[in-house]
């Protein structure tokens, strides 16, 4: 083997790898910076030490409990959900030959919060803690085969049509979170804003450790479908000429990008804009071979979301500012330079 | 394969096949079989069912009724894998936006041949490479799709197609966007392709190409076949007539050979315009004022050519075009302008090849000059045997000549009388004498556009 295949293998690790080191950086400083500043050689004392470490110079206990049990699981919850969007974006996008499809503009995040809500008020989440996560699951299923349903409706799949289609479905669905939340006779402004504008606050190990059992697996075998996420660009047509099972593959692909989103809501309530912006930024910076396109907008995602909630957290101390509302502020113009990007080279108009 | 299949050497039969779209059917009872190594062209309209015919062979549409086999299988009994490792597919209007390098694109012509999570092997790096260098395009395997000419995506496409090392290769209007240069590139692999033994169907829009590279024919209309045969058995106007409703002229092309298909020259569609009495003004001064006997408005309709050896040919084709009614004589049989006459359906005199034009028929022309507002006398050789269009000339009141001095078929004279003749011709006070062609059209042009 001498070109292509080894020559994209290097590329996607030396890209990694540099991601990775990113990744790190950010989580370091985000976890650093604060009410309380905490110096990186600290966060590594304390992580030492709440390990069992004795060290010459301890860190004050007060200081591991803010590192440990405040600012880690936030950060790693950001990092998590940050990753999963973008990668459950990017799938989206391949499977839709859409650009401008993510799971929040689609609809998909919407439908796993509803999910999560009707969990919540029915107190079906007593039953199990794994009920809220599956409820939200179900929802994203039933909204992106709703969203598909549509899209895939002959004749009228041009670039702009599913996104307002799936921008549809997506109040559709507020609409109802905030019907189940009145009806409950719960109806809190914050409860709303999280189920429909996320957030991050509060976030604990225990909200880490219920998502990642299933995320993993998930993300693992969606990264498996690389080559086919490639296939599609060609389209559907031509990809089932090439051998692939369009249909069986599809279904799983979208499966498993429903799923990763369901998840992700259930501990952070739908973020915007990530599952759009980052797999975009990258694809219009490195192309849209998704053998390297999903690696890196997973930890591209990560990254991101970590640093928009960090941002969140800083900029008018002793206020927080949600971190949806940050990626939206970032997201949103971004989004509109891209529609009339893609208008004037005439794509809206395009049949995908 | 069953023994029968050996001995028939049948790669691919449809039978009976049936489709329909909301109702309409779009393919209508098709059958056919096709042997290894050849390449069958499907021809018909727009809307003729040639796309519809290419989806269901290749299993993309499943049909209502009847069957596709390759190699005696059914092609609904195979997996999309095992049916990719037998037919391959070129759609048209693929994808043009695509930033994978050409031979990552390439290499997805492999993809039938991979279990999940195997690498490309070396075996799979060589067959991409071969099929780059098959079509072309060796040297651009890192350059990056997106930055490929239309015509090089085409071929990276064939490229794709090859390495997926199908024994049927289906293409629907490979070319249909495509220069010449590249159109001939992509029809000629695949004519080599026919040669090496794989089996090409290819839905064609141009009947001169599809005569040209297939060794085999279907034409199609409104999802019924018309006819499959070979090349000449399909191209006739008979077939091709009814199912593109046009008048087609059928011809081989005396430069390569080729059969050549043509719409039959048709007039302007607002109909003769006609000199009208403007005629008068520049070329019927000449003439001697107005026309006899005529009302202004038909006056300048009707044109007599007196050419041979070509030398009308151009004049026929322009006249033609702006809508005048043309008659001509006295040709040769054999002769290009008579060819010409006879398709376009110009009344004409003509006489047997080599024989002289006699008084009788001079006199017989003669009506053809009586009846033409303007008579023109092309630029051509003049003999013994054709020393009659002289005379008949000299029998025309308004008479135009064309004198060129460039044309390859010099006015030369081979008898005394003859140059005497046109040099009485030439002093005739009737007589309107232009460098060329284009010069008689240019005034005439000048005096139907005011």
């Amino acid at each position: 083997m001498k070109k292509s295949e080894a020559g994209i293998r290097h590329r996607i690790l030396r890209i990694t790898v540099l991601l990775l080191v990113l990744l790190f950086l950010v989580i370091l400083i985000a976890v650093g910076i604060g009410a309380v500043f905490v110096s990186p050689l600290d966060i590594f004392k304390a992580l030492l030490q709440w390990g069992g470490a004795i060290l010459k110079k301890p860190v004050p206990p007060k200081v591991i409990s803010i590192i440990m049990f405040i600012r880690l699981p936030r950060v790693i919850t950001a990092a998590i959900v940050g990753l999963s969007l973008a990668v459950a974006g990017a799938s989206m996008q391949g499977l839709l030959r859409n650009p401008m499809a993510s799971p929040d503009i689609l609809g998909v995040s919407a439908g796993g919060s509803l999910g999560a809500v009707i969990a919540i008020h029915t107190g079906l989440f007593t039953l199990s803690m794994f009920m809220l996560p599956l409820m939200a699951i179900l929802g994203s299923l039933l909204a992106s085969a709703l969203i598909f349903l549509i899209a895939s409706n002959r004749g009228s799949t041009s670039l702009l049509f599913v996104i307002i289609a799936g921008m549809a479905v997506s109040s559709f669905l507020n609409g109802l979170i905030s019907v189940v939340l009145l009806f409950s006779r719960q109806w809190e402004i914050s409860q709303f804003i999280f189920w429909t504008m996320g957030g991050l606050g509060g976030r604990s190990w225990g909200h880490v450790l219920l998502v990642l059992p299933f995320l993993v697996p998930a993300i693992t075998i969606l990264f498996l479908f690389s080559r086919e996420l490639n296939l599609f660009m060609l389209g559907e047509e031509s990809a089932f000429a090439t051998g692939l099972n369009v249909e069986t593959v599809k279904r799983i692909i979208l499966i498993l990008s429903a799923v990763i989103t369901g998840l992700s809501v259930s501990i952070s309530g739908t973020i915007g804009f990530v599952g759009l912006l980052v797999p975009h930024f990258f694809r219009l910076l490195l192309g849209n071979d998704y053998r390297l396109l999903l690696p890196v907008s997973a930890l591209g995602g990560a990254s991101f979301l970590v640093l928009c909630d960090l941002i969140g957290r800083v900029i008018v101390p002793p206020f927080e500012i949600r971190v949806g509302i940050i990626t939206s502020l970032l997201g949103a113009p971004y989004l509109i330079t891209m529609i009339l990007r893609y208008q004037k080279r005439g794509f809206i108009a395009f049949k995908v | 394969m069953s023994r029968n299949e050996v001995l028939t050497n049948e790669i691919l039969k449809v039978e009976r096949l049936t489709h329909a779209f909301e109702g309409t059917r779009v393919i209508d009872d098709i059958s056919f079989a096709v042997k290894r190594g050849e390449f069958l062209g499907l021809i018909g309209p727009n809307g003729s069912g040639k796309t519809t015919l290419l989806k269901l062979i290749d299993g993309i549409l499943v049909p209502e009724s009847g069957s596709v086999r390759i190699n005696g299988l059914p092609l609904g009994s195979m997996k999309s894998g095992e049916r990719a490792k037998l037919v391959s597919f070129m759609l048209q209007d693929e994808t043009q936006h695509l930033s994978l390098s050409l031979l990552d694109f390439v290499l997805m012509g492999r993809y039938p041949y991979k279990k999940r999570l195997e690498s490309y092997s070396r075996e799979d790096l060589e067959i991409a490479e071969r099929s780059i260098d098959y079509v072309g395009l060796s040297g651009l395997e890192r350059r990056s799709y997106d930055t490929l000419s239309t015509g090089e995506k085409q071929l990276s496409i064939l490229a794709r197609i090859l390495t997926q090392e199908t024994d049927i290769i289906l293409l629907d209007e490979p070319t249909s966007n495509l220069d010449i240069k590249h159109q001939n590139e992509i029809f000629s692999i695949l004519f080599e392709l026919a040669l090496e033994g794989k089996t090409v169907v290819s839905a064609i829009h141009n009947l001169n190409i599809a005569a040209r590279y297939c060794t085999r024919l279907l034409l199609l209309r409104k999802g019924r076949l018309v006819a499959d045969g070979r090349v000449e058995d399909v191209i006739k106007p008979e077939f091709l007539n009814p199912v593109y409703e046009v008048e087609t002229i059928v011809s081989t092309n005396p430069s390569t050979g080729y059969l050549s298909v043509d719409v039959t020259p048709g007039a302007t569609r607002k109909g003769p315009a006609g000199l009208r009495g403007g005629l008068g003004a520049q070329l019927g001064e000449k003439f001697g004022g107005r026309p006899g006997g005529r009302g202004e408005e038909s006056f300048g309709k009707t044109i007599h050519l007196i050419g041979g050896g070509g030398s009308s040919v151009n004049l026929t084709r322009e006249l033609f075009r702006r809508g005048f009614k043309i008659t001509g004589g006295i040709a040769h049989e054999g002769d290009t302008d008579l060819v010409l006459w006879k398709n376009l359906k110009i009344d004409h005199l003509s006489v047997p090849p080599f024989s002289r034009i006699s008084k009788v028929e001079v006199e017989m022309a003669k009506r053809f000059v009586k009846d033409a507002d303007l008579t023109v006398l092309c630029s051509f050789p003049v003999g013994n045997g054709n020393l009659g269009n002289l005379i008949l000339a000299g029998y025309s009141e308004r008479l135009v000549i064309i004198d060129d001095s460039e044309e390859v078929l010099k006015r030369t004279f081979f008898s005394e009388k003859a140059k005497v003749l046109f040099n009485r011709l030439l002093k005739n006070e009737n007589s309107l004498v232009v460098e060329n062609y284009r010069e008689l059209i240019d005034r005439i042009d000048k005096l139907t556009s005011c």
